[in-house]
C-alpha cells in the first residue's frame, strides 16, 4: 500500500516485522501518535520465515512474564482485529535422554512454578500419549508446559499491524529510512526515501539489519545474522492439529504441527553465520540456499525421534537468515549513545513469542522512559566493550546459537571471544594456578587450582570439582586473607563545583560526607525502585571515586549521565580501564598491609567506610576499608601500571601471614553468609530499599531530596507486600542455584533470588522475597513456616532477615 | 532401457527476481535456488517408469556451477541412480546446452531423453527441441501423458489447439508439461542416502563442444513498477478514460 509520508509524527517506528508492529500497536493502544515506516513490505524481512513456536519459560521471572504477555495478546488478538493469527495454545512439550537433562528439566519446571506458569513432569509414556508418533526409547523424562503454543507468524503481524492502525497508527510501505535528523545531538526526524519526517522519538525494529544502520549514528546494537533452517514435511498420519510443540534439546531440535504434517527445525553445533559483509540491498521475501549438508546430523536425529519421518515426503528446507545475540538474549531500550533512539531487535529466532510482550515493554519504555519492569536481561545497556566489535560479537553468538539447546550447566563459562580484556597480572594469577571467568570481556579468577589440580570447570548439575577448593579459599579469607584481582570493577570519578549537589540528588545515601569518607548507596527510580548498587569515595571536595559491578559499567553510567542537570557543573569520567582494584580481605589483612606499607591501619586510625592514600612499595594506592566477603579489609585501587608491584609486595608480606589467592566464587560465598545483596539478582529496578532490607542505606530521615525519596516516604506509611529474605537448608547436600520456588505455610509466595552454599555455616542458602498481595511485616515472614521447591521437591528451610555470620559487624569493624 | 533427465538449478519460484545494480543480469547471490519446476516432472516420470520395471536406470545431468550438484542430488533423493554435472561457468545458450547434452547422450548412449519442456528462468523452450534435431532423434515436446510399449512411446502433447496423442519410436527427446505428473517430495533417508550416490563431474572444456554464444546480452532491466489504478465512476468515464488516456480503444 502505497500511502502518503505524513510530515510529522511524535513517534516513528522503523521496521514492519512482527516487533515493530507489536511495538506501534502498543503505542497507538496508549493514545500516542505513532508511524510506522516499513522498507518494503510489512513481514517482508525475516517474519515472514519464522518458524512460529511460542514457548514461555526463560531463566528470568521478567523475561517470562514478557513472553506470557505475548500468549494473553495473541489469544485476544483474532478476536479483537477480525484477522486470522494461526494462534493455538496447543501446549509445550520438552524431553529428557539422560540424568543430567533430566535434572535441568526438573530445575526448569520449577522456575516454571516459581515465575506462576503451570508446568508438569511427565513419563515417557504420558509424552508419548501426547506425542502418539514419537520414539521413546531413550526419554527418560518429559516436561509439559500447556499454555505455550504457535502462531503464524505473518498473519499474527498483519494483525498487530492492523490493530494499530484501528488505534491511530499510520502504517506505511515501500519507503526507506535514510538518516536521522539531528539538532544539537537531539533527535528531530527522519530522512526517508518519500521525503523527510520530523519525529521525537524513534523506535528501530529492524530486525538484522538494525547493527548497521544505527552504527551510522554511533549507536551500537550488537547482533549478526545468522543461517536458521527448518524442514517443512508433507501430510503425515498421526500428526494432529492439537499436536503439542515438542522441543528435543539433546537431538537439538523441535517440531511443531503445520497443515497436517511437520515442521522441524533445530540449532546446528557449527551455525553458519551469514552476510558478514553486509546484507545485500534488496533483500526482502528472500531465502537462502537450501543447506541439507549442514542440516544432515540434525535430520538424523530427526528420524530417530520420528521414525515415520522414514517415509514422509519433505517440502523444503527453508533457510531464512535471522539476528542473533552474544547472550542469546534480545536487546530492548533507549540507547545509551543516543536519546530518544529505541531499540527492539536481536530476537535470536523466538521473535514471535517474545514479539507481544516486547513491543508492550517498548511501547512503555518510549512513553514512560523507563520499561514496565525490570528488564535486565535484555536491556541495551548490558554492554560493553567487546561488544562494540563485530568480530568479537560474531564470536560469542557462534557459540550462543551452538549452545541454544545443550544443557546450561551451572557456573557455565564461555569458551569465545575469551582474554579480551586481561588484568595487568593475568599471566601471575595463571602461574598460580587461576581458572579464569569472563564478565563483559574481562579475564576474572575464579577460583585457583592447588598444585596437582587442572585449572578448569567439571559441569555437572552436582557438586563441581572446584567446590571443595572454593571451600579452602573461603576459610582462608574467615581465618587469614584472601588476595582478589577485581581489577574488573567500573568505575567513575565525578568531578566539579556541583559534584556534590549532583550526587546528593541521584543517590538514596547521604554522600555529603567529609573528603575521605565512603558510603554504599543506591540511586533510585522515581518508584524508589534500585537502579544502581555501588560505593562513593569523596577523594576531594569536588572529586567523588564510584566504584560499581563490572557488568554494570554501561547501565550505571548511563543512569548517572542521565540523571545529573545539564546546567550544572559536572564531569563524570569513566575510569575503568586505568585502575586496578585488588581486594585484601580477611582477619589478618591489617598485618599484612601494616608489613606491606608505612602507613598506620590502626582501626582508631584508618576506620571503616573511609579512605585513605597510601604506599605500597612506592606505589600510590587508594584503600578503601570496605567489604564485601563481611571480613576486616581494604579494596586497594591504583593506576594499572603499578599492580605487579603492589601484588608482589603483598603476597611477599602476605604468604608467611597464610595469604592466599581467591577468586569470585570464593567472594560468592562469603558474601551469601552475610547477607550482601547483589544488583540485577537480589535487587533492582523493581525492589527498593525498604523491601530490600536496605533502608538503613537511605536518607530518609535528613532534608536532602533524592530521586525516589516520594516513593520510599509513600511506603513507608503505608507498607511494603515483599520483604528480602534469606533461606537456609539444613541438609547441605541439597543445591541452591537460584530460582527455587519459597513456599510460606505451603502457599507460594516467590523465588530464589541468589543460591549458593555458605561454608563457614556448611549449609545451603537462598536468598529470595517473601511477596504478599497483603502489607507484611517482619513478624509475618518470621512467624512463616518455609519449604523451597528444589528440582519440583519440597524441602523444609528456615528464614532469617539477619545477616547468617556475624550479625553484629564485629570482624568488619575492629 | 536407459532414461537420460536434464536438470537445472534456477532461482527458486518463490523469489522475487532481481536485476543486477549494473543491469548486466539477474541477482543470483543470497537466493535460494531449486530445480527448475517441469525438469522436476521429467524426474518424477523417469522414476516412475523406473518404479514400474519398464527403465532400468534413470542418469540426471545437469550443466551449470559447481552449486549444481545440488539440483542433481535433490533429482537422486527423489530416486535417480547417478548424475553427471558438466561443469561451466559460462552462461549457455540453449543451443550451447544442446550439443553438450548430445555429447552425453553420445556417452551415455540412454533410449529416451526427458527434460523440462522449459526453464523458469529464461523461458526459452529451445534446448529440447534442437537436442532432437542435432542427434536426429524424433521429439515429443509439452507431453502430459507417456506411455511406454517397447521401443515406442505414446504421448499426449498439449497444443493450441487442445490435445495432440503421437507415437514415437524410440531413441526419442521428450520434454514434459507440468501436468504430466505430481512430483514427489524425497523422504529424509533418501535425501541422505543421495549423497552416496554416484555423481561425475565433467568439465565441459573436456566435450570438444562448442559453446560460444550467439546471442549477446545487452542490458536486463526491471519491468516497470506498475502504477495504482483508479476507481471510475461510470461505464463512460471508463470508456473515455480508455479511449483518450490508455489509448487503447
Amino acid at each position: 500500500m502505497l500511502s502518503k509520508l505524513p510530515k510529522s509524527s511524535k513517534l516513528v517506528v522503523i521496521g514492519g516485522g512482527i516487533i515493530g508492529c507489536s511495538t506501534a500497536y502498543h503505542l497507538a493502544h496508549m493514545g500516542l501518535e505513532v508511524v510506522l515506516l516499513e522498507r518494503k513490505k510489512l513481514t517482508s524481512g525475516t517474519t515472514f520465515h519464522a518458524a512460529g513456536l511460542v514457548g514461555q519459560l526463560r531463566t528470568n521471572a521478567n523475561i517470562t512474564q514478557l513472553l506470557g504477555y505475548s500468549v494473553d495478546l495473541y489469544n485476544k488478538l483474532e478476536k479483537e482485529t477480525g484477522l486470522g493469527t494461526g494462534w493455538k495454545m496447543n501446549g509445550g512439550l520438552r524431553l529428557a535422554c539422560n540424568n543430567e537433562r533430566w535434572t535441568e528439566v526438573q530445575r526448569q519446571t520449577t522456575t516454571a512454578h516459581s515465575f506462576g506458569l503451570e508446568m508438569d513432569l511427565l513419563s515417557p509414556k504420558e509424552a508419548q500419549d501426547l506425542w502418539p508418533i514419537m520414539d521413546i526409547s531413550d526419554v527418560v523424562g518429559a516436561a509439559f508446559l500447556p499454555t505455550d503454543g504457535q502462531a503464524n507468524p505473518s498473519d499474527i503481524t498483519q494483525a498487530l499491524a492492523k490493530g494499530a492502525r484501528s488505534k491511530g497508527a499510520t502504517v506505511i510501505e515501500e519507503v526507506e529510512v535514510l538518516d536521522l535528523i539531528k539538532e544539537n545531538d537531539q533527535i528531530r526526524g527522519l530522512k526517508t526515501s518519500l521525503g523527510d519526517i520530523t519525529c521525537e522519538k524513534v523506535i528501530c525494529c529492524a530486525g538484522q539489519w538494525t547493527r548497521s544502520f544505527a552504527k551510522k549514528f554511533g549507536i551500537n546494537v550488537p547482533l549478526v545474522p545468522f543461517q536458521h533452517q527448518y524442514l517443512v514435511t508433507e501430510i503425515i498420519e498421526g500428526v494432529s492439529p492439537n499436536l503439542p510443540t515438542l522441543r528435543d534439546p539433546d537431538r537439538l531440535i523441535y517440531f511443531k504441527e503445520e497443515v497436517g504434517g511437520l515442521v522441524m527445525g533445530g540449532y546446528e553445533p557449527n551455525p553458519k553465520s551469514w552476510a558478514e559483509e553486509g546484507i545485500p540491498k534488496n533483500f526482502h521475501y528472500t531465502l537462502l540456499d537450501s543447506d541439507f549438508d549442514h542440516f544432515e546430523d540434525l535430520m538424523n536425529n530427526a528420524l530417530g525421534r520420528v521414525p515415520l519421518l522414514e517415509t514422509a515426503g519433505v517440502k523444503e528446507l527453508i533457510n531464512g537468515p535471522e539476528s542473533f545475540t552474544p547472550d542469546g538474549n534480545f536487546i530492548l531500550g533507549q540507547s545509551p549513545e543516543q536519546k530518544n533512539f529505541f531499540v527492539g531487535a536481536g530476537f535470536n529466532a523466538y521473535g514471535i513469542a517474545a514479539g507481544g510482550g516486547a513491543g508492550m515493554a517498548l511501547a512503555e519504555w518510549v512513553s514512560n522512559g523507563e520499561p514496565p519492569y525490570d528488564l535486565w536481561p535484555v536491556d541495551i545497556r548490558r554492554f560493553g566493550m567487546p561488544h562494540q566489535e563485530t568480530d568479537w560479537v560474531r564470536k560469542r553468538t557462534y557459540e550462543a546459537y551452538a549452545k541454544h539447546y545443550t544443557i546450561a550447566w551451572p557456573f557455565e563459562e564461555h569458551s569465545s571471544g575469551r582474554k579480551y580484556k586481561k588484568s595487568p597480572i593475568y599471566e601471575k594469577l595463571k602461574e598460580k594456578g587461576a581458572c579464569f571467568g569472563e564478565k563483559l570481556g574481562w579475564e576474572r579468577p575464579n577460583w585457583f587450582a592447588p598444585n596437582g589440580v587442572e585449572a578448569k570447570d567439571n559441569y555437572t548439575y552436582g557438586r563441581q570439582n572446584w567446590f571443595p577448593i572454593v571451600g579452602q579459599e573461603h576459610k582462608a579469607a574467615r581465618e587469614k586473607a584472601v588476595i582478589i584481582d577485581q581489577t574488573s570493577f567500573a568505575k567513575f570519578l565525578v568531578k566539579g563545583k556541583d559534584a556534590e549537589s549532583a550526587l546528593s540528588y541521584i543517590c538514596a545515601n547521604d554522600i555529603s560526607k567529609p573528603v575521605g569518607s565512603l558510603v554504599y548507596t543506591q540511586m533510585l527510580n522515581e518508584r524508589g525502585g534500585i537502579e544502581t548498587d555501588l560505593t562513593v569515595v569523596r577523594l576531594d571536595e569536588e572529586i567523588f571515586y564510584l566504584v560499581t559491578g563490572t557488568g554494570f559499567m554501561t547501565h550505571d553510567y548511563d543512569w548517572i549521565k542521565s540523571n545529573i542537570s545539564d546546567d550544572l557543573d559536572v564531569q563524570l569520567e569513566n575510569i575503568t580501564f586505568e585502575h586496578s582494584v585488588f581486594s585484601l580481605m580477611g582477619p589478618k589483612s591489617r598485618e599484612i598491609l601494616q608489613a606491606s606499607s608505612n602507613h598506620d591501619f590502626d582501626n582508631k586510625k584508618f576506620p571503616f567506610a573511609t579512605f585513605q592514600n597510601i604506599l605500597i612499595d612506592n606505589c600510590p594506592v587508594k584503600a578503601l576499608r570496605i567489604t564485601y566477603m563481611g571480613e576486616l579489609g581494604w579494596e586497594l585501587h591504583f593506576s594499572i601500571e603499578h599492580a605487579e608491584k603492589v601484588y608482589d609486595a603483598l603476597l611477599k608480606n602476605g604468604e608467611p601471614l597464610g595469604l592466599k589467592n581467591a577468586g569470585y566464587r570464593a567472594i560468592e560465598s562469603c558474601r551469601l553468609e552475610k547477607g550482601y545483596r547483589a544488583w540485577s539478582s537480589d535487587i533492582g529496578p523493581d525492589h527498593t530499599p525498604l523491601e530490600a532490607g536496605l533502608g538503613w542505606a537511605v536518607k530518609l530521615k535528613k532534608d536532602i531530596n533524592f530521586i525516589g525519596k516520594k516513593s520510599l516516604l509513600d511506603q513507608q506509611v503505608n507498607g511494603i507486600k515483599k520483604i528480602f529474605t534469606t533461606f537456609v537448608i539444613n541438609d547441605p547436600e541439597i543445591i541452591l542455584l537460584g530460582r527455587e520456588t519459597i513456599y510460606r505455610n505451603g502457599k507460594r509466595v516467590g523465588w530464589l533470588s541468589s543460591g549458593g552454599f555458605g561454608y563457614t555455616i556448611n549449609k545451603s542458602i537462598g536468598y529470595g522475597y517473601v511477596r504478599s498481595d497483603n502489607f507484611i511485616d517482619k513478624d509475618y515472614v518470621l512467624e512463616g513456616e518455609y519449604e523451597l521447591e528444589v528440582a519440583t521437591k519440597k524441602i523444609k528451610c528456615s528464614a532469617h532477615l539477619d545477616p547468617l555470620y556475624d550479625p553484629k559487624m564485629l570482624k568488619i569493624k575492629t | 532401457m536407459k532414461i537420460l533427465v536434464a536438470v537445472k538449478r534456477v532461482i527458486d519460484y518463490n523469489v522475487q527476481i532481481r536485476v543486477k545494480a549494473d543491469n548486466s543480469g539477474i541477482e543470483t547471490d543470497n537466493v535460494k535456488m531449486s530445480m527448475n519446476p517441469p525438469d522436476e516432472n521429467a524426474v518424477e516420470e523417469a522414476i516412475k517408469l523406473k518404479t514400474s520395471g519398464v527403465v532400468s536406470e534413470v542418469v540426471v545431468v545437469s550443466i551449470g556451477l559447481e552449486k549444481s550438484q545440488d539440483t542433481i542430488r535433490s533429482a537422486m533423493a527423489m530416486g535417480a541412480d547417478r548424475g553427471i554435472l558438466v561443469k561451466t561457468d559460462q552462461m549457455l545458450d540453449p543451443l550451447a546446452v544442446a550439443k553438450t547434452l548430445k555429447a552425453i547422450v553420445e556417452k551415455e548412449n540412454p533410449d529416451m531423453v526427458l527434460l523440462g519442456k522449459q526453464a523458469i528462468d529464461y523461458d526459452c523452450n529451445q534446448t529440447g527441441q534442437m537436442l532432437s534435431a542435432l542427434l536426429d532423434w524424433p521429439q515429443g515436446c509439452f507431453v502430459s501423458r507417456l506411455g511406454v510399449k517397447d521401443q515406442t512411446i505414446t504421448i499426449s502433447r498439449e497444443i493450441d489447439e487442445g490435445l495432440e496423442e503421437l507415437e514415437i519410436q524410440l531413441p526419442a527427446v521428450v520434454t514434459c508439461d507440468l501436468r504430466l505428473n505430481e512430483p514427489r517430495f524425497a523422504s529424509l533417508p533418501n535425501i541422505m542416502k543421495a549423497k552416496k550416490k554416484p555423481l561425475d563431474i565433467i568439465s565441459i572444456d573436456n566435450l570438444s563442444v562448442d559453446t560460444n554464444s550467439r546471442v549477446k546480452y545487452i542490458k536486463v532491466e526491471e519491468p516497470p513498477v506498475r502504477k495504482g489504478g483508479a476507481m471510475v465512476a461510470d461505464a463512460k468515464e471508463l470508456i473515455q478514460k480508455l479511449k483518450y488516456e490508455a489509448k487503447v480503444i
